[in-house]
């Protein structure tokens, strides 16, 4: 990561020949997460993507994955994971139609990439495995609630 | 579909915030998905519940993945990206007009270095003493008045008696420590001798151990603590030991002086015990030694009566300063002896800043406001010169500012251009003036008399102010092209039409013309007091006569001796001793009363003494009664000389044969006037003629009027000095030049008001020049048509003349009344003044006109004598 100042206004990020003007320091761990394993809120927009297929867009999403987890999702967490998982190889994107609900915007739409459907299987299977491997009785009783 | 058919809005602020910071080929979806969400919400749990969340919403959306930013698949131009190709296009527009630039560049330069030169010198004055490091908590004790028995007198002394600081310890534990810094000699300069080498130094001052405690001056070699503890200890300046010693070292050597110890009857000689760093030339304190109090003689016998040192001292953070100096009084009441001391009672002491002193002496604000005054005038005229200059080019501009637009460039990028190519200018402008105030540094200080080093440009302050300076000036010369020109239609400017902002640029031109003759009217008004102080009648003849000063070691009637063998040789006409130097302003004051005076308030007279010759040989006329004379044996102790003024303001009518007393009428001792002189000037011109009063002595001064060739003069009278005055330097002054001294600081003001006066026309009239030069090329057309139709040359050149001779006729008005009313100020300093010479404000003018027409009228001749058929061709 290289710092370069300039006279002008503004400072630039030179990352991965990619240059950012900084205007505000935030969220700057968004750097350190370039990583190629699959974090916990990823995997599981990327399940929801592979669901809502091929009408698979941030807020879907974000209303879906509200309705399973239970907990209020921001829009702007699913955009982030989605961004993430597409710049990871996991997904692509192409934009859809406007709608007038979204003021005559139009919308991202997803779709797994083998990448991203190897991935989930891996995933799964890594869940499988460990799940066959958990001997009887060894999780305590519980009532689903 | 538009977005105000959406029945749920929304707040709209939330929708700016995003707009600002995210990228804006994201703003799209990331827009419609905060839309489409807010709808959904609406409807779930109600508009107001979706607004509160609506706020979460965005502030999940600003993260840096959304940010601005450039990327190789969205790129959109920064300012900074353009910037290197506007400079890029302002350098070639530099380049390519050499002519114009070079013009620019210098004048503008040229203002710059004069701003900077008194941005140095506002700096060099207001941090005097700044650098001594306790410099907040040293003061100087001064003394305002001093109580007699009889009444108090106002005297403003900046001195106090030695012996004040022996009681501060002991009663004032507010003071942490004091230094005295006085000369205990007589002799204006102390003669050292180390070996075979000897040289004279005036600036030596002896002064107690804790001057190095309250002054920060380094010493780099020799003990700080001990160097002037004990008697004839000396500490020097590297420069001074480096005229002593040359490349030896000096610490622990012994110097011998002219300074005679009476009680051991011999001459003093001191240890070497510090070299210390040149001080500082913003310092009061400017000295190349300093001699340990201890090696005074006198320091015990010192009783309050002479009021002889500077006594500065450093106070306690917590000490109460008003009240301090107040308290200093009640010592006189404490240790004060009537037997020893028998006319004062008491003196009142005030505490004066250290680095208030020099700021008092010097006129204080109102010479820093008029300097700041001139360095703004010298800024705008630079200004509005470069902004003529500007306006010329005006033609060449627009059409670039034609083609620009019609290639796409939008307005803001014409304003950025435009304000680049000024910075850049002003800029190398800048570059130009540092190097021109490098170069021309020493020559504006010796023409001043001032001394300021390049050391003082490296300083936050004079940097600030440059950059200020480029800011100003790059911001005034670019918005005239920024902001109006990047206004005119493309189209209308690329057919030759242009806007014309004639108002606004007669303004200019017209502040500038009053600048101009503000400052000339100035000039002359301060060269013919200047003048006038040189010419002005001082009531005695002052050409052709030297002053001589009696060598210490010698009494007085020594004189008589030296006066009989000079008066032999042919050179000299006359010779008369005196105590004091008229015009010189040394003559004493005090208290003297008359026989027959009006009023009760104890009146001053000046008061003097010189020998049967003095009138004589300084041409001063008796008004009436006789000089004194070898008839009259009494006139050596009785009898008293007055002058006009003391008659008028004693209003004693006839004054001969009445008795004039020092102090009040109750002293035995009396003297019978017995002339009256006509009025001379005992002083500077600053000051009015006041009540003099003479007595009968042979004094320390000699005055010989010289005949004839002053050089040869002035070799014999050396070898007659060296005869009776062995081994004392032969050092004499001659009278006009001592007078002139006295009007230094007014002379550096008239060569400050002269440079300023020739910078100022340049740079103002190289701005005209360029303008003269874009008027007529404007006009080529017209002119030609005139011609044609059957103008004469006289005619196009009045006709393109007539609207700047007008403008210079209207700044006149204003700009005589303030220069008149400025330099009355600075003429308020003089008793005498010259009359007000109404022949300058003319010849200003006329010479302001003339400069004028003729660089108009140059540009006019150009223009006229053109061939119409040449400039009419092409449309």
């Amino acid at each position: 990561m290289l710092l370069r100042g300039t006279f002008s206004f503004g400072t630039y990020l030179l990352y991965e020949n990619r240059r950012y003007t900084i205007n505000l320091i935030l969220n700057i761990d968004i750097f350190l997460m370039r990583r190629s394993d699959l974090g916990e809120f990823e995997e599981v927009v990327l399940l929801t993507v592979a669901v809502l297929s091929p009408e698979a867009y941030s807020v879907a999403v974000a209303e879906e994955l509200e309705e399973q987890l239970g907990r209020m999702i921001t829009t702007g967490a699913v955009h982030a994971a989605l961004q993430r998982l597409e710049k990871k190889g996991f997904l692509t994107s192409k934009m859809g139609e406007a709608t007038q609900e979204r003021g005559g915007r139009r919308k991202r739409l997803f779709s797994i990439t083998v990448a991203g459907s190897r991935m989930v299987h891996e995933v799964r299977e890594v869940r499988n495995r460990l799940w066959g491997r958990i001997g009887p009785d060894t999780l305590p009783e519980f009532n689903m609630g | 579909m538009s977005k105000s058919e959406n029945p749920y809005k929304p707040p709209r602020w939330a929708d700016n915030l995003l707009k600002r910071f995210c990228s804006s080929e994201l703003t799209e979806e990331i827009l419609g998905d905060l839309h489409e969400r807010y709808a959904l919400k609406v409807q779930k749990v109600g508009e107001r519940k979706a607004k509160q969340q609506y706020v979460g919403e965005v502030w999940a959306f600003i993260r840096l993945a959304n940010f601005k930013r450039n990327n190789s698949d969205y790129y959109s131009p920064q300012f900074t990206d353009m910037l290197v190709y506007y400079l890029k296009i302002a350098g070639k527009n530099i380049f390519r007009n050499k002519v114009f630039s070079g013009f620019s560049i210098f004048g503008l330069g040229l203002g710059i270095a004069a701003v900077l030169y008194i941005l140095i010198y506002l700096d060099f004055e207001l941090n005097f003493d700044h650098f001594h490091e306790k410099a907040d908590r040293v003061y100087r004790i001064e003394t305002p008045s001093v109580q007699t028995h009889e009444k108090e007198i106002e005297v403003n002394w900046r001195s106090t008696p030695a012996n004040l600081a022996s009681y501060f310890q002991e009663d004032y534990p507010g003071i942490e420590a004091f230094v005295r810094v006085y000369q205990y000699w007589q002799q204006e300069s102390i003669e050292l001798q180390f070996e075979n080498n000897e040289v004279a130094e005036s600036a030596i001052y002896a002064t107690d151990a804790d001057l190095l405690k309250v002054f920060s001056i380094d010493v780099f070699e020799g003990n700080t603590k001990t160097a002037l503890i004990g008697p004839d200890k000396i500490i020097i300046s590297k420069s001074l030991a480096k005229r002593i010693f040359g490349d030896q070292d000096p610490i622990a050597k012994i110097i011998n002086s002219n300074l005679i110890n009476e009680s051991l009857g011999k001459n003093q000689s001191f240890l070497v015990t510090g070299v210390f760093q040149d001080i500082p030339k913003n310092s009061n304190i400017q000295a190349e030694a300093f001699i340990s109090a201890e090696s005074d003689p006198h320091l015990s016998d010192y009783y309050f009566n002479e009021f002889n040192v500077n006594t500065y001292v450093l106070l306690n953070e917590k000490a109460d300063v008003e009240n301090l100096a107040a308290s200093f009084s009640s010592i006189y009441d404490k240790y004060l002896n009537a037997d020893r001391e028998p006319v004062l009672v008491r003196a009142n002491h005030a505490l004066v800043p250290l680095t208030a002193i020099h700021f008092n002496e010097t006129g204080g604000e109102t010479y820093m406001y008029i300097f700041s005054g001139v360095a703004i005038l010298l800024l705008l005229i630079a200004g509005i010169s470069y902004v003529n200059m500007v306006t010329a080019q005006a033609s060449k501009k627009a059409l670039e500012v034609g083609i620009r637009k019609v290639m796409g460039s939008h307005r803001t990028e014409l304003v950025k251009q435009f304000l680049t190519e000024s910075f850049l200018f002003t800029f190398l402008a800048m570059v130009f003036g540092v190097l021109l105030l490098f170069v021309s540094m020493d020559g504006l200080n010796q023409m001043l008399g001032l001394q300021l080093g390049l050391s003082q440009f490296w300083q936050w302050s004079v940097l600030l102010g440059m950059l200020a300076i480029l800011i100003f000036i790059g911001f005034i010369g670019g918005s005239y092209p920024a902001f109006f020109l990047s206004a005119f239609k493309p189209a209308a400017v690329m057919k030759g039409k242009l806007v014309k902002n004639v108002p606004f640029r007669k303004v200019l031109v017209g502040v500038q013309f009053a600048i101009v003759i503000f400052v000339l009217t100035c000039t002359g008004m301060i060269y013919d007091q200047l003048q006038f102080l040189r010419k002005k009648d001082l009531g005695f003849s002052k050409d052709q006569l030297v002053m001589l000063s009696l060598p210490s070691d010698y009494e007085a009637d020594k004189w008589e001796v030296f006066k009989n063998e000079v008066l032999q040789n042919q050179f000299v006409e006359a010779a008369a001793t005196a105590s004091f130097i008229p015009g010189g302003g040394n003559m004493r004051r005090g208290p003297v009363s008359a026989e027959g005076e009006s009023g009760e308030v104890q009146k001053i007279s000046y008061i003097g003494r010189f020998d049967y010759d003095f009138l004589k040989t300084m041409d001063i006329n008796l008004v009436s009664g006789r000089n004194f004379s070898t008839e009259f044996p009494a006139d050596v102790t009785e009898s008293a000389i007055v002058n006009e003024q003391f008659v008028k303001d004693y209003d004693l009518g006839n004054a001969l044969g009445k008795k004039v007393r020092f102090g009040s009428k109750d002293n035995p001792k009396f003297f019978e006037v017995v002339g009256v002189v006509k009025d001379f000037h005992q002083s500077s011109l600053h000051s009015a003629i006041e009540p003099q009063m003479f007595l009968f002595r042979n004094s320390d001064m000699l005055a010989l009027k010289i005949k004839q060739d002053v050089s040869a003069g002035m070799e014999v009278i050396e070898k007659h000095w060296a005869e009776i005055f062995p081994n004392t330097t032969f050092e004499y002054r001659f009278l006009d030049d001592a007078l002139q001294r006295a009007y230094e600081a007014d002379q550096v003001r008239g060569k400050v008001f002269f440079t300023l006066s020739i910078i100022t026309i340049i740079i103002s009239f190289m701005g005209l020049f360029g303008l003269a030069s874009y008027l007529s090329k404007q006009r080529i057309k017209e002119v030609g048509i005139r011609k044609v139709l059957g103008a004469s040359v006289g005619d196009l050149v009045v006709m393109m003349s007539r609207d700047f001779v007008l403008l210079v006729l209207i700044a006149a008005l204003p700009a005589f009344i303030t220069a008149w009313n400025i330099v009355n100020i600075w003429l308020e300093n003089f008793a005498f003044r010259t009359e007000m010479n109404y022949l300058l404000f003319g010849l200003v003018l006329l010479f302001t006109l003339l400069l004028t027409f003729s660089i108009t009228a140059l540009h006019a001749l150009q223009t006229a004598h053109l061939n119409p058929a040449k400039t009419l061709k092409y449309e």
